[in-house]
């Protein structure tokens, strides 16, 4: 019998991959220049700068984009497209002066005319932007002179040049918004920032090219940013190490925390204005009594949590606002962890042996929330509190969160959270503790109800000085810290890693990460 | 004969009905609001009454149903809830894709998979017989995912020869589509080797090796033929399966495939997208079926005439 031997080969094929893979390491990746490769994790919707429903398209339109003013890294409103601005003494006019000689994409200047056309592009009900609420006490635009102009509210709007400083307040090419219609616009925009668009295959890449015209264009050294929507955290994190990724926009906290011991690799451990706790509904027994809040605050190891669950990418919350919130103050009253007054707490309100309830929690909406719930869970058991989990997906979660009133929601409580893109404290507050907005309008979902505090919120909207809205804000906070409508844990960071070659990323509070003013030295 | 093919031609319609009244209510039935889930966590209630009339969401359920189907046959998949994109092209972009995964890891599998079952049942409880059926009751209960990670770990920041993610070249392709031929690989090798064993003790492959034929003839010509049939189904079913879409594969090597857009578009509330993509996979499997059905008349003579 003349030997058939086709399994040598196989053999062959497994000695030559045994010694590739244990010898030595590759080297980082093929050489790039000035163009960056970012990872990012989804597609956005769309890339119309109007449209903003997602902090992914947020990223692309600082980019894409200018908008009047934009934030710095301590949130402060900084000059953009505005180099001046001025509010008028009844506090109605807010005007705007915009710099010379700069011009969109597709070359038409941007001037107070072109300002005009592209907000009332974003007002107009025709085109459905559901962000246009944000903008809705302005009432008229007028173009005052050429590089002039004017916005007029019918009552005064503190927060304006904030909202101005949002994604969505992005200045779109008039002339290019005119010859397409809402939903191809999205698909090949046109603005005025410092890279223009180039190319989208969905899944696959964003292209972005350098604007070379842009005021920015001799601080940055940057010639192409290329997006790619990588799904998995761990190939991300790998496509950092290989050198196929420049930057990672957010990376698993575990995975940063590993990344970082990468001498090739920085990590961007910064404050987001995002704070993560427990939601209970203000209408309902036991959470309706305060000691029984104060005991749960009590009972939760927030520096466990922090340490564990987010490998110290997050810090624990010590005032309802996040830090790099206008005006963030950290409040002197501490609950801090100690389970022996919590159990004496829940005595006082009437549970002397705890109580049963049941607790929501979201999956895919927040980081860890399923472990840090369970965690939760066990440190409230410890005090007498037993709480039943219902894990549900965020989809079911949200409808269930927002489309009922007082009446009939069915909360109980539910592990939540809060980002503010606004960076200022009407975004944080008003939406979430202002009685006058119960689900199902907006997005007070536990009922909570301060007349007080209700009046220091209208007061600050409607104060435009600065000190005016800074000590009504303040008062506000060290309210909602002492009633507790939440159970405030921690507030999140950036998670971020970057190429050590790339300099002068600017990772906002706001939640986003921009390229701006970066340079690689490669 | 006529008659079984139109049979089964009828039965593909009726499925495909079917399938698309089960998808489009199990859809809209699910908890979940579109609306909400597009305008986001922060959003009014005004936006969301905003998007609701935009796509029709709250026209009463038989008459979503009625505009989708009429539009549908003819040829008009409609829009994305998210960005307004048209889901047609959306889905003649992936699908093309998710195919080539599929065909290129069962072409893989039949390659590797089906000499790796022969030389088994040849070598039958030899070292290569345990090892080969050893490593393919690995492959096939080992977790896409994970292994997925290993191939990336391995080839491209270890060795550094193929890229970690994404889609257009020749390499890019190879890690994803070895990683989802593993299971049918592993099956194949399996089957192949049962079916192998039965036929080397046939008395006709024992006259051919007396006759002084080769062994590679012998067993490839004369006996895996025999074998044919029952592979060339499990081979069909197995790219049925496949095209589905390799979703754990798609979304680790961040492939822009169809499993991945459809389960995106499932957490999403993408309900025109998740009809469409899900109705193409159908209609893909109906038609592999059927494929497999007329091959099983060609290998096998003694179905022609039954």
């Amino acid at each position: 019998m003349r030997t058939w031997r086709p399994h040598v080969y196989a053999w062959l094929l497994l000695a030559v991959v045994l010694v590739l893979s244990f010898g030595p390491a590759s080297k980082a990746g093929p050489a790039r220049g000035t163009r960056l490769v970012v990872g990012f994790d989804t597609d956005p919707p769309s890339l119309d700068g109007h449209s903003n429903t997602n902090l992914a398209s947020d990223q692309l339109f600082a980019h894409l984009y200018d908008r009047l003013v934009m934030f710095d890294m301590r949130s402060n409103i900084v000059p953009q497209l505005a180099t001046e601005w001025s509010v008028s003494s009844n506090g109605l006019t807010w005007t705007f002066k915009l710099r010379r000689n700069h011009k969109f994409h597709d070359g038409t200047p941007v001037n107070a005319a072109a300002v005009k056309a592209s907000f009332e592009r974003l007002f107009d009900p025709r085109n459905n932007f559901s962000r246009r609420t944000l903008f809705e006490v302005i009432k008229r635009i007028d173009v005052v002179d050429e590089y002039t102009v004017a916005f007029s509210t019918e009552k005064p709007f503190g927060a304006m040049l904030n909202t101005m400083a949002n994604p969505s307040a992005s200045i779109v090419s008039p002339t290019a918004a005119a010859k397409q219609d809402v939903s191809t616009f999205g698909r090949s925009p046109v603005g005025s920032g410092p890279f223009f668009f180039r190319e989208w295959i969905r899944g696959t890449r964003i292209v972005l090219s350098k604007n070379p015209a842009h005021w920015l264009a001799s601080q940055s050294n940057i010639t192409e940013i290329e997006y790619r929507p990588i799904p998995d955290d761990a190939t991300r994190a790998i496509g950092l190490e290989t050198g196929e990724l420049d930057f990672v926009t957010t990376i698993a906290p575990q995975e940063a925390k590993r990344l970082a011991n990468n001498p090739n690799l920085v990590v961007y451990n910064l404050p987001r204005s995002r704070i993560q706790g427990l939601y209970p509904n203000m209408t309902k027994k036991p959470w309706s009594e305060l000691k029984v809040r104060q005991a749960m605050a009590h009972a939760i190891d927030k520096r466990a949590i922090v340490d564990t669950f987010l490998a110290g990418f997050a810090r624990v919350a010590d005032s309802p606002l996040p830090p790099g919130v206008f005006p963030y103050k950290a409040q002197a009253a501490r609950y801090d962890y100690d389970p022996e007054r919590a159990k004496r707490l829940l005595a006082e309100a009437g549970y002397p042996n705890g109580f049963s309830a049941s607790m929501w929690v979201p999956i895919g909406t927040y980081a860890a929330a399923q472990q840090i719930s369970e965690a939760i869970a066990d440190m409230l058991r410890k005090v007498g509190i037993n709480l039943k989990l219902e894990v549900m997906e965020s989809g079911q979660w949200l409808v269930l969160l927002r489309s009922k009133g007082p009446r009939e929601s069915t909360l109980e409580m539910t592990y939540y959270g809060w980002g503010t893109q606004t960076g200022e404290a009407d975004y944080a507050l008003r939406l979430v503790f202002h009685s006058g907005n119960f689900a199902p309008d907006c997005c007070n979902r536990n009922f909570y109800s301060n007349a007080e505090v209700d009046a220091l919120i209208d007061r600050a909207l409607g104060a435009t000085g600065v000190a005016e809205r800074r000590a009504a804000y303040e008062r506000a906070q060290e309210i909602l810290w002492r009633d507790l409508p939440w159970i405030w844990i921690f507030t999140v960071n950036h998670s971020a890693v970057g190429n050590k070659a790339l300099t002068g990323v600017q990772a906002l509070p706001v939640e986003l990460i921009h390229f701006r003013e970066a340079n690689i030295a490669r | 004969m006529i008659a079984y093919l139109s049979r089964r031609v009828v039965e593909g319609a009726l499925t495909i009905v079917g399938l698309s009244l089960l998808v489009f209510l199990s859809l809209h039935l699910a908890p979940g609001d579109p609306a909400s889930l597009i305008a986001g966590n922060q959003a009014r209630e005004e936006e969301l009454a905003v998007i609701r009339r935009q796509y029709g969401l709250d026209d009463p359920l038989p008459l979503q149903y009625w505009n989708w189907v009429t539009r549908i046959v003819r040829g008009d998949f409609g829009v994305s809830h998210w960005g307004d994109r048209p889901v047609g092209p959306e889905l003649a972009r992936a699908f093309p894709i998710s195919m080539t995964l599929a065909l290129g890891g069962l072409a893989v599998a039949v390659v590797l998979g089906i000499p790796a079952g022969v030389l088994a049942a040849v070598r039958r409880d030899g070292f290569l017989d345990l090892s080969i059926m050893g490593l393919a009751v690995a492959g096939m209960s080992m977790p896409v995912f994970w292994i997925s990670l290993l191939l990336i770990l391995l080839f491209a920041l270890r060795m550094g020869v193929l890229p970690s993610s994404g889609w257009g070249t020749v390499s890019h392709a190879i890690l994803p589509v070895f990683s989802v031929s593993l299971a049918s690989l592993a099956l194949l090798a399996r089957m192949t080797r049962s079916l192998m064993v039965e036929l080397l003790l046939e008395d006709f492959v024992r006259t051919a090796r007396a006759k002084g034929l080769a062994a590679r003839i012998v067993f490839y010509k004369h006996a895996l033929r025999n074998a044919l049939p029952p592979l060339v189904t499990v081979i069909g079913l197995r790219l049925g399966l496949l095209v589905g879409g390799a979703v754990i594969t798609e979304t680790v090597f961040a492939v822009p495939g169809l499993g991945r857009m459809i389960v995106q578009a499932v957490n999403q509330r993408d309900f025109p997208i998740v009809q469409g993509g899900v109705l193409l996979i159908a209609l893909a499997v109906i038609v592999i079926n059927f494929a497999v059905d007329l091959l099983y008349l060609i290998l096998d003579p003694r179905i022609r005439y039954a």
